[in-house]
């Protein structure tokens, strides 16, 4: 019975992403879309001179709230991780300063 | 274990007076790289990252007692969170205005190529950094303090 439900699925993926892949290469071409607009346009859209600047901060603004967001996360769970030590530390703080 | 691992000896003459020279000038490097994020190259994260480094020069030129001195951990917890909050408010600036969110509704003041210039990304680039520089810096200091703890227990 598993076998069985390992091969539907399979089969099934496969008929699904051959369609999608058949069907996406009909697609139009999107080579003079957005990264055309980018290249030329920055400085008239944004005012920056630095468009990678102006991608990271304006076009693609949602990314960098992720990416500061990924950090904010990272750190948070180091100082959940650390804690211990940091207690510790804040009570053998004064025995060094006896010493 | 013996502790002849220490190879650099803090409150060592050169190398607390090559931090004296070098840590302003990396806190300068890191401002300048900030504020100019949308005129050459690096941005927020960049210049933040450099400033953090700060607390790892000052470490290895005061040793650890000195450090925790220094630098206050709830002060910089605080400004991550101020970062954070006010890189969401630049960005909601859009919705106050009238339009959809991150979008750069001010882009049109001051001149091109101007340091002031460029609406919201200069606005964005400076939270940003502040943020980042917050949030590194909490992170060098923790760590620094569990390097103390790990060297008192053996």
């Amino acid at each position: 019975m598993k076998k069985f439900f390992i091969w539907f699925s399979i089969i099934v993926l496969a008929i699904f992403s051959s369609y999608v892949a058949v069907k996406m290469a009909a697609l139009p071409s999107t080579y003079n879309g957005v990264g055309e607009l980018i290249v030329n346009d920055t400085i008239k859209k944004t005012g920056a001179i630095n468009s990678v600047t102006a991608v990271v901060f304006d076009f693609r603004g949602y990314d960098t709230l992720g990416e500061s967001f990924v950090l904010f996360t990272a750190i948070t769970g180091s100082a959940v991780i650390l804690r211990n030590n940091k207690i510790s530390k804040a009570n053998g703080g004064h025995e060094d300063e006896k010493a | 274990m013996k502790k002849h691992n220490h190879n650099i000896k803090s409150k060592d003459c050169i190398v607390k007076c090559s931090a004296n020279i070098v840590l302003p000038l990396a806190l300068i490097l890191g401002i300048y790289i900030i504020l100019h994020g949308h005129l050459s190259p690096g941005g927020g994260f960049q210049g933040g990252v450099i400033i953090a480094g700060a607390v790892a020069i000052v470490y290895v030129a005061y040793g650890s007692k000195d450090t925790q001195r220094v630098f206050n951990a709830e002060r910089f917890k605080i400004s991550e969170d101020l970062g954070a909050l006010g890189f969401i408010f630049i960005a909601s600036l859009g919705i106050i205005y009238g339009t959809s969110f991150f979008k750069n509704v001010i882009y049109n003041q001051g001149q091109v190529g101007k340091l002031y210039s460029s609406g919201t990304i200069f606005w964005m680039n400076f939270a940003v950094g502040y943020k980042v520089l917050a949030g590194i810096g909490f992170l060098i200091l923790i760590m620094v303090n569990t390097l103390k703890s790990s060297d008192k227990k053996e």
